[in-house]
């Protein structure tokens, strides 16, 4: 098979990455005190990045909601319904980022936008960003700390913090593969 | 200052005739907890799952890890203080069926937490002590536990009720129809 790493030199264009089976999306969630943790069984990243040319890095994600999987399948459909996430009306989120910063080491940090439902909010994602031995692999791993309310998850009574947290983190470890280029 | 006279002070251990000040406490704040316990599983059964449904299981979690820990702690009371002698006029059945009942309560007041939280750790949502500290799960999540483990844990609660059944008809015939100082020794009062 011959995946070759492309370089940054063919004029600073960043490597494209696609995402390979075993990348996690999912949360972590506050209930009654207790954490807990989900995840998105389906979502699609863009990953154009490459440390030498973090100008024209550029990460688009996008996620179902609807696949949304806590182990507990009452709670996800309540997570699914109009008062939280409302698939209905926006079955997806998407986070998209374009300006990087290095911050040491493999650590980085994306600013971008996220959006769920109606409502983007910019939001700075920090990530480790490791390439593997063999050059063509890599993993981008992190977590940020998001308010659930900042984006209207949580209407009507879910709009209570008492017994479901504000602060939601939303991690993510992804397997990533040097796609080659055309 | 005098000294409290020994008879003013309470006896915390149990002699041989009654039972003593630390044991009574256990015994009715588990009383008033179970009642609790009854009231909010009621409330929590009729509640879709939202919100309410929501803080009213986390009670729950909460009261029931508080049985249980007393539970455990009365039992480890009984080596350092045991129980009273029954009373010698019981026949052997009688005897039997009290000691029965006795440790069916602690099996069950142990069980009846264990299952819960357990059925808590299947499902994905796991007990916190009223906020402060949460639990380690006992068991990875796993939806096809969660039902059965219910079951158990309602089963287990229909039989503390079995009990508790026995146990106050046994006491109330001791008391009104033995006409002996079982129920009293659970009260307080004066040292024979």
């Amino acid at each position: 098979m011959g995946l070759v790493l492309v370089c940054g030199c063919a004029q600073g264009a960043p490597t494209r990455w696609a995402v390979e089976e075993g990348s996690r999306l999912g949360f972590i969630a506050n209930q009654a005190g207790a954490d807990f943790e989900g995840r998105f069984e389906e979502f699609s990243a863009v990953i154009e990045f490459d440390t030498d040319s973090l100008q024209k890095s550029r990460f688009s994600v996008e996620v179902s909601l609807s696949s949304v999987a806590s182990e507990n399948d009452e709670r996800d459909d309540i997570l699914r319904s109009p008062d939280l996430f409302d698939v209905g009306r926006w079955p997806k989120s998407v986070f998209q980022a374009s300006a990087f910063e290095h911050v040491g080491q493999n650590l980085y940090r994306a600013q971008g936008e996220l959006k769920i439902r109606d409502v983007s909010n910019t939001l700075t994602v920090p990530f480790e960003f490791t390439i593997e031995e063999d050059g063509a692999r890599a993993r981008l791993e992190g977590a940020v700390e998001l308010s659930r309310l900042d984006y209207g998850v949580g209407q009507g009574e879910w709009e209570d913090t008492t017994w479901v947290a504000d602060k939601v983190t939303a991690i993510f470890a992804l397997r990533l593969v040097a796609v080659q280029a055309d | 200052m005098k000294a409290t006279p020994r008879d003013r002070r309470p006896m915390w251990r149990n002699s041989t005739t009654r039972y003593g000040a630390i044991a009574q406490l256990f015994h009715w704040a588990i009383v008033l907890l179970v009642g609790v316990q009854v009231v909010l599983a009621e409330i929590a059964e009729d509640l879709p799952l939202g919100l309410q449904k929501l803080g009213v299981l986390a009670r729950h979690k909460s009261f029931g890890i508080t049985i249980l820990s007393l539970a455990l702690l009365r039992l480890a009371w009984r080596r350092l203080s045991p129980p009273p002698t029954l009373p010698p006029q019981m026949r052997p059945y009688e005897r039997a069926l009290a000691n029965l009942t006795h440790w069916g309560f602690y099996v069950f007041l142990i069980c009846l937490p264990l299952s819960g939280w357990l059925m808590s750790s299947a499902a994905n949502f796991p007990v916190s002590y009223f906020g402060l500290l949460t639990l380690p799960d006992l068991i990875s999540p796993d939806k096809e536990l969660v039902e059965p483990i219910k079951n158990l844990h309602e089963l287990l609660g229909k039989l503390l009720f079995a009990t508790i059944a026995i146990h106050v008809a046994a006491a109330l015939k001791h008391h009104f129809f033995d006409r002996d100082d079982v129920l009293r020794r659970m009260l307080p009062g004066k040292a024979e």
